[in-house]
């Protein structure tokens, strides 16, 4: 697929919500790295802090739920207004049922409306964006999407490649239909043959845990991890956003006539910040327009866009028409970028869950 | 030399230092500050698309000096 245009919807609202509890890279990864390395570790990927949580008890359902409240509590929209629930998660607090069901009885939706998740990683919001869109259009109603990952209880705290990458973030956004609104535009690219690159090797049908899959194991790199964690290489990961990300969106400028020079910001997965800006080196767009907030809040798979977006660009989102590049990028392996038109709509920015 | 100098300044932009700064004696990893192993993968990436060279981790973390890595890729 080269891309596909969509129109007729708009973000109406937007609000993100982070666990208030912060670790501090240069202190976590002193059992990891040397000084000198950690100090270049911390500068290169951009991430000094990461928002996670705390408890075993909370999850990334608690956060989105929290950041859709908001939504609720600042606007005039009512609940019965919402015509379907989706949620984007590859860490639901159950493997069965799933989410959105949750949602569904927790913030009080009435029982005739559709609920249901879809399992995605970093690349995740640019697809929930889109089903949410294509929703909102047939049902002519609101579509509350969420999307959120607690990463932080399947990363190794002794793994090179993630213990200093991996945050937790929940987020809410509203997607309604609307007839006077511009064309959005999307394209999608899989590469299920690299999938090797970004997984976790045991919990589902295919490798279901084992006794020994929750014992932490020494690495290639000397690395600790349980085979129920993440796992990362490091360098395929480098190579697939550097390329083939890179290409996509130069691609989806090319094709939909769009000049880079009305773009008013990138909000790319923040996967760290020096491949970010390589991402934007190669289509010579400017750092201004790349928005970073993953020195604060630290990778949190899909949520750090609408994270991103609400933490730097709130208040320009808020005061007019805007036209926003979105990329998300990573497990699968899987890219899907989008270029949408927003018009003033209500933004919560980044609020705190405490536990 | 011409070759080597357009290497040199290749790298230096990767390392974000002058290419004055670098020499085929100059032990990447630790005479460069700020050394981290994103850059690395900026110079396999770089080996592949402008020198038609694929360079594998492990070769390249036995690569100390910069004079290593321009016989692999250059000669």
């Amino acid at each position: 697929m080269a891309y596909t245009i969509l129109n007729g919807v708009r973000i109406e609202a937007l609000t993100a919500c982070v666990p208030s509890y912060c670790e501090d890279n240069l202190e976590s990864g002193q059992n990891l790295f040397s000084e000198t390395e950690l100090r270049n570790v911390v500068k290169a990927t951009g991430i000094r802090y990461r928002r996670i949580c705390r408890s075993e008890k909370t999850t990334a359902l608690d956060l989105s739920i929290k950041a859709a409240e908001n939504i609720f509590e600042h606007t005039a929209i009512k609940k019965d207004e919402i015509g379907a629930i989706v949620f984007v998660t590859f860490t639901p607090d159950n493997q069965m049922p799933n989410n959105a069901t949750l949602v569904q009885h927790r913030m009080e939706f009435g029982n005739l409306i559709p609920a249901f998740d879809i399992n995605l990683a970093c690349s995740g919001y640019v697809y929930g964006l889109w089903i949410s869109a294509m929703m909102a259009k047939n049902l002519n109603k609101r579509v509350l999407f969420l999307d959120g990952e607690k990463q932080s209880s399947i990363t190794s705290k002794r793994d090179k490649a993630t213990a200093l990458l991996m945050a937790d973030a929940g987020s809410a956004t509203l997607v309604a239909p609307d007839e006077v609104t511009s064309d959005w535009s999307f394209s999608f690219e899989t590469y299920g043959e690299d999938r090797e690159a970004l997984n976790i090797p045991s919990g589902g049908s295919r490798n279901p845990v084992k006794p020994e899959d929750l014992e932490y194991t020494v690495r290639e790199d000397g690395s600790f991890r349980r085979n129920v964690d993440i796992m990362m290489n490091g360098m395929d990961v480098f190579k697939f956003v550097v390329q083939k990300v890179s290409a996509n969106i130069k691609n989806l400028l090319k094709d939909t006539g769009t000049d880079d020079s009305t773009i008013d910001f990138l909000a790319l997965h923040q996967a760290n910040e020096y491949m970010l800006k390589q991402v934007a080196k190669r289509n010579k767009i400017p750092f201004e327009k790349l928005p970073i907030s993953i020195g604060k809040y630290g990778n949190s798979s899909s949520a750090t866009i609408p994270v991103t977006i609400c933490s730097e660009r709130s208040e320009i989102l808020r005061e007019g028409k805007r036209k926003i590049l979105l990329s998300g990028f990573g497990a699968g392996l899987s890219i899907g970028t989008a270029i949408v038109e927003t018009d003033s709509p209500y933004c919560g920015g980044v609020i705190e869950y405490d536990e | 030399m011409e070759k080597q100098l357009e290497f040199l300044e290749k790298l230096a932009d990767i390392m974000e230092c002058e290419t004055d700064d670098l020499t085929l004696d100059t032990n990447f990893r630790e005479d460069i500050d700020d050394w981290d192993s994103l850059k690395g993968f900026s110079m396999l990436i770089l080996f592949e698309e402008d020198y038609d060279r694929k360079m594998s981790v492990e070769e390249f973390l036995g690569c100390r000096q910069i004079r290593d890595l321009f016989h692999a890729v250059c000669e």
